[in-house]
């Protein structure tokens, strides 16, 4: 039960730091350069894409693009938490 | 009133702030608050980069940039209200944290000055807040080209306003003391803010309307309270402008100082209401628990008042939203079932039966209140999105407030934590909305994620019981 508290606290908090680095790469990407067109982003998961309409304006789209980058960061930092935080109890104890 | 006395106030509750808030519950842990301060810095940033590009694409013309930082200048104003009635209903349960202060030899005044100035603090970082995104992208699109225009309507303007309405309350807190009715100051306060409110609300949809049409027919004829310091400015200049404000500043610090003030001085926290119950049943005991608390009621007090103040002034479409400041004092839920809580410990305590109680005991309250602003709504409100609407919003809201109650428990309600919690809680549900626009994901998608958010709430509200019950009883954590 204990583990279970553990597994999903630590799935919570990479869910939400791969929504920090997401959001993070989705501006980075959009303040990287000023053309029109289609660009990817992290690993090619997140995408925007700009096209100009007759009527002089822009057209915007913007999503995923491939999920597999984003699930493999959830996973890899559910076990990176999970090992802190199971380092952090036996350091506890060992103290 | 004695300088010192009051610096020495405002250090106690740095002091209580830093050990007892920022140290305490989830904050304790070193990865939650370095997660907190990225998600802050992301969204700042985020924000200020949408109205950088929108800046940078719309305001060409100097009377574009007028137009849009006057009519940002009446948002700031509804703004400050907002916040300013927020604090008040914070600060209205502050008396229990004050009666740290009653064995220290200081007069009420002095005490209610640090308060004011811990107030005012508040206020001022949130405002800073919201206008940051604005200012930080005018001065990157137009240098500082119009930096004057900037400090008259969102410095001069915003500061003005917040010192206004504190005269108002204070002149409120007076009166009732004069009329020997204190115990209805805090009530009588919040309705008066939110008659204000109503007033300027209204006054700034015709400000936007009358500033739009000058734009478009270029002409310069719309008058308003609103736009009181930017004509000044226009007509006279920068330095006159900054004389008058500082003389209005100082002139309502005096105020401020001079107005006898009893506010926060409250002896009772209880009335006894619903008796003679023949039986009495866990969840009726902490229905009772809150009700009878004499901030649940001048909180239910407040949302009638607030009603009827919004159907005076035509808005009775949104007569149901005034529900959302019951669902908000769901947040001292925790603390107000305390005294159940720790008879409860003593005998078969489970977390999740606990929380079941909090929560089915403040929709309750919530739904009960509702009743006769819902039957009141089928006469007067149009849209049936009205209706939905405020009951989601109650509804999450109460899952979320009493989260923040358990991970930051305003024992003796004292406010800083309520600010605190209501800070940490907002950020991550900003992140993930932002988070969720850009993903663009259909509709499926959203819903589970929705519903997984939901879960962990209730998953670390219920951790967060286990957690202080283990705190009470000196167990090992872990």
């Amino acid at each position: 039960m204990k583990n279970l508290v553990k597994y999903l606290n630590s799935l919570v908090a990479a869910t939400i730091t791969t929504l920090i680095i997401l959001t993070s790469s989705f501006m980075v990407m959009l303040f990287s350069s000023g053309e029109e067109g289609y660009r990817t982003s992290y690993f090619g998961s997140i995408f925007f894409k700009s096209t100009p309409t007759p009527e002089d304006t822009l057209e915007l789209e913007f999503g995923v693009a491939n999920g597999v980058p984003i699930v493999i960061t959830v996973v890899v930092l559910s076990v990176l938490y999970f090992v802190l935080l199971n380092l952090k109890k036996t350091r506890t104890k060992s103290s | 009133m004695r300088i010192h006395s009051i610096k020495h106030l405002v250090h106690l509750y740095s002091v209580f702030f830093v050990r007892k808030i920022l140290s305490f519950g989830v904050l304790k842990n070193p990865i939650i608050r370095v997660l907190m301060l990225i998600s802050f810095v992301v969204l700042l940033t985020f924000i200020s980069f949408s109205v950088f590009v929108f800046f940078s694409e719309t305001l060409q013309t100097q009377e574009v940039v007028l137009f849009l930082l006057n009519t940002y200048s009446s948002t700031i104003v509804l703004w400050t209200i907002v916040v300013t009635i927020f604090l008040k209903l914070v600060f209205s349960k502050v008396d229990g944290f004050l009666r740290m202060t009653t064995n220290f030899p200081i007069s009420s005044k002095e005490r209610n000055f640090s308060v004011f100035i811990y107030e005012t603090l508040i206020s001022f970082i949130v405002i800073f807040l919201i206008s940051f995104s604005v200012v930080l992208s005018m001065i990157l699109v137009h240098q500082f080209a119009f930096i004057d225009v900037l400090i008259v309507n969102l410095l001069y303007v915003s500061t003005l306003s917040y010192l206004m309405l504190q005269v108002i309350s204070k002149l409120v807190s007076f009166a009732c003391v004069s009329f020997r009715i204190p115990k209805l100051f805090h009530i009588i306060n919040l309705s008066v803010l939110v008659f204000v409110f109503a007033v300027f609300f209204n006054e700034s949809q015709l400000l936007v309307t009358g500033l739009a049409n000058d734009l478009l027919q270029e002409t310069n004829e719309t008058k308003s309270i609103l736009l009181f310091l930017q004509q000044f400015h226009q007509d006279h200049g920068l330095m006159f402008t900054t004389l008058v404000y500082l003389s209005s500043v100082i002139g309502l610090i005096a105020l401020i100082i001079m107005i006898p003030d009893q506010s926060y001085m409250a002896s009772t926290k209880h009335v006894r209401l619903l008796g003679g119950f023949k039986t009495i049943s866990i969840i009726k005991a902490y229905v009772i628990s809150a009700i009878r608390n004499i901030n649940t009621l001048n909180t239910v007090v407040f949302v009638y008042l607030a009603a009827i103040i919004l159907m005076v002034f035509d808005l009775s479409d949104y007569i149901l939203y005034t529900i959302i400041m019951i669902a908000f004092n769901s947040i001292y839920s925790f603390t107000q079932s305390q005294n159940l809580r720790h008879i409860m410990y003593r005998f078969n305590y489970k977390a999740w039966k606990d929380y079941l109680y909090l929560l089915a005991s403040q929709l309750f309250i919530i739904y009960l209140i509702s009743i006769p602003l819902l039957i009141l709504g089928f006469f007067v409100i149009e849209s049936y999105l009205q209706f939905i609407i405020p009951y989601i919003v109650v509804t999450f809201g109460a899952l979320i407030f009493v989260m923040a109650g358990i991970l930051f428990p305003p024992y003796h309600d004292n406010p800083f934590s309520v600010v605190t919690s209501v800070a940490v809680v907002t950020i991550p549900i900003f992140i993930i909305g932002i988070s969720l626009t850009f993903l663009n994901l259909n509709l499926l998608w959203n819903v589970a994620i929705m519903i997984l958010f939901y879960f962990v709430i209730i998953h670390f509200s219920i951790q967060g019981l286990t957690h202080l019950k283990r705190g009470v009883r000196n167990e090992k954590f872990g």
